[in-house]
């Protein structure tokens, strides 16, 4: 049998060429971010001096969203497929289900922002004062945050009635203290303040939540 | 007495009262479900 | 034990009773704020209330996971739910207090914005057990609930930090408190302890019977159904 990171591997690159094979979802994901910046153009006017301060969380509420649209989608294939009564049966470790879900999701995500981001950097001329590296970092630990128990709590909503409304009813009260750890953090490195403690804190937040999914996955892969 | 105070001991007694207004009319709910029950 | 009931439930409304005139006439009357201070000794005690029915969901859902025993399962469900009750007097009383002394409804003090947050959690937790596939809905509860405990020292450090960032007023004051006070702090916590702890039976009875008349019902339409030999 396979190592898990092996099954991981083939899962993820499985996952990756099934979406990259569609030309559509490359232009449906420019277009969509496209269209976000612009209508929060519309509704936080750019030129506004307070706009250029509150940036950082406007940035990050457009992340957030563009992270609950890619969630909800985490399983559809599996559930068409029935694949994860295979998966349940089979004697393959769930955490590497979950792995290459998650970082699955990491890499869709994280290829929404990194095309929503120039476009926010051009609509509101914004120039990071401090450590822009340090930008990335924030992005990254960030937005696996978002990630790791959205994909977990997408795999919690299968069997729920309304689950697209649930997947974010229960990603957003846990994610409070990552949200806050991350828009202060971009917001500060925007303006050039210190941003250690809010990255350290994101840090830890991702250890703590990662280890939490990965031990607790199997438990809800085969909740009955 | 002040408004506010008792605005505020007001609203913790109607939250109070209305939680168990919904567990006593959960309770007759069924009630009357075990006498369906014990007439079959 | 089907008498301590009605003697708990007696208990709990003399308590109640007299911890309401402590609060309003024996208790000495704050220099600052004067007479809405008074808020002060329903809107703490439910606080604290809360906090400790969370803690006991969170042991209730470790004690499931682990044990996988209907009896935690609603311990769990009910501790949550009194729990929100609670906490939403808290929200409720917190924004009463700080309109006339500060000037504002709402900041973000400490103790009011960890309070939401957690409000936050465990009503999304209400609302996963209500919308989920019944069978698994005790263990997904479960653990939902964990995450939730995991999450509470990073709201309480991540609005810490904030404050230290951006100073915001502080409702409820710090600082010692008068003795006078502190006693009818805690016979107001007392009273609403045992309240809390009379609701919390009522309502684990109300689910187990609830469950038991669920199965019954359940067993009833099967050895109904047609095609069943008589």
């Amino acid at each position: 049998m396979p190592s898990p990171t092996g099954i991981t591997r083939a899962t993820l690159v499985k996952d990756l060429r099934l979406e990259w094979r569609s030309k559509d979802a490359i232009n449906s994901m420019l277009f969509f971010s496209l269209l976000v910046v612009v209508v929060f153009s519309f509704s936080f006017d750019p030129n506004a001096e307070e706009s250029r301060q509150i940036a950082g969380g406007l940035i990050w509420v457009a992340f957030l969203f563009a992270a609950v649209v890619a969630l909800n989608q985490t399983w559809a294939r599996e559930i068409r497929n029935q694949v994860l009564d295979a998966y349940r049966v089979s004697p393959a470790p769930a955490n590497s289900l979950f792995l290459a879900k998650a970082i699955g999701n990491f890499i869709f995500v994280s290829v929404l922002e990194a095309l929503m981001t120039p476009l926010f950097v051009l609509f509101y001329q914004l120039r990071p004062l401090g450590p822009a590296w340090q930008l990335l970092v924030v992005a990254a630990l960030g937005t696996w945050a978002l990630v790791v128990n959205g994909t977990f709590f997408a795999a919690m909503s299968l069997r729920t009635r309304s689950r697209e409304i649930m997947l974010p009813l229960l990603l957003f009260p846990i994610s409070i203290p990552a949200l806050l750890a991350m828009v202060q953090a971009t917001t500060n490195i925007l303006t050039g303040e210190g941003a250690r403690v809010w990255m350290a804190l994101l840090l830890s937040y991702d250890l703590v939540f990662t280890t939490a999914c990965l031990i607790l996955f199997e438990t809800v892969l085969n909740a009955e | 007495m002040n408004g506010y105070l008792l605005a505020a001991y007001a609203a913790t007694w109607i939250i109070h009262i209305g939680y168990l207004a919904t567990l006593v009319s959960r309770y007759a709910r069924l009630k009357r479900e075990i006498d369906d029950l014990k007439k079959k | 034990m089907k008498r301590a009931f009605p003697i708990l439930g007696i208990l709990t409304a003399i308590l109640l009773s007299y911890s309401l005139y402590m609060a309003l006439v024996v208790a000495p009357t704050e220099q600052t704020m004067g007479d809405v201070q008074r808020i002060f000794y329903y809107h703490v005690p439910s606080a604290w209330t809360a906090f400790i029915l969370f803690t006991i969901n969170f042991v209730a859902s470790v004690v499931y996971l682990i044990r996988r025993k209907q009896g935690a399962d609603i311990v769990a469900l009910v501790s949550a739910e009194v729990g929100v009750v609670f906490c939403t007097i808290v929200l409720v009383t917190g924004p009463i207090w700080a309109r006339p002394v500060w000037g504002i409804w709402w900041t973000w003090d400490m103790r009011l914005t960890s309070t939401l947050v957690l409000w936050l959690i465990y009503i999304s937790y209400l609302v996963l057990r209500r919308f989920s596939a019944s069978g698994e809905t005790p263990l997904l509860a479960a653990t939902l609930s964990i995450f939730g405990a995991l999450c509470v020292p990073f709201v309480y450090f991540s609005i810490w930090f904030f404050r230290t960032q951006h100073p915001q007023p502080v409702i409820g004051g710090g600082g010692s408190i008068d003795p006078r006070m502190l006693h009818v702090l805690l016979i107001n916590w007392l009273a609403f302890s045992c309240f809390a702890l009379l609701i919390c039976w009522s309502r684990y009875r109300l689910e187990k019977l609830q469950r038991e008349v669920e199965q019954a019902q359940a067993l009833e339409s099967l050895t109904q159904s047609p095609g069943s030999p008589r």
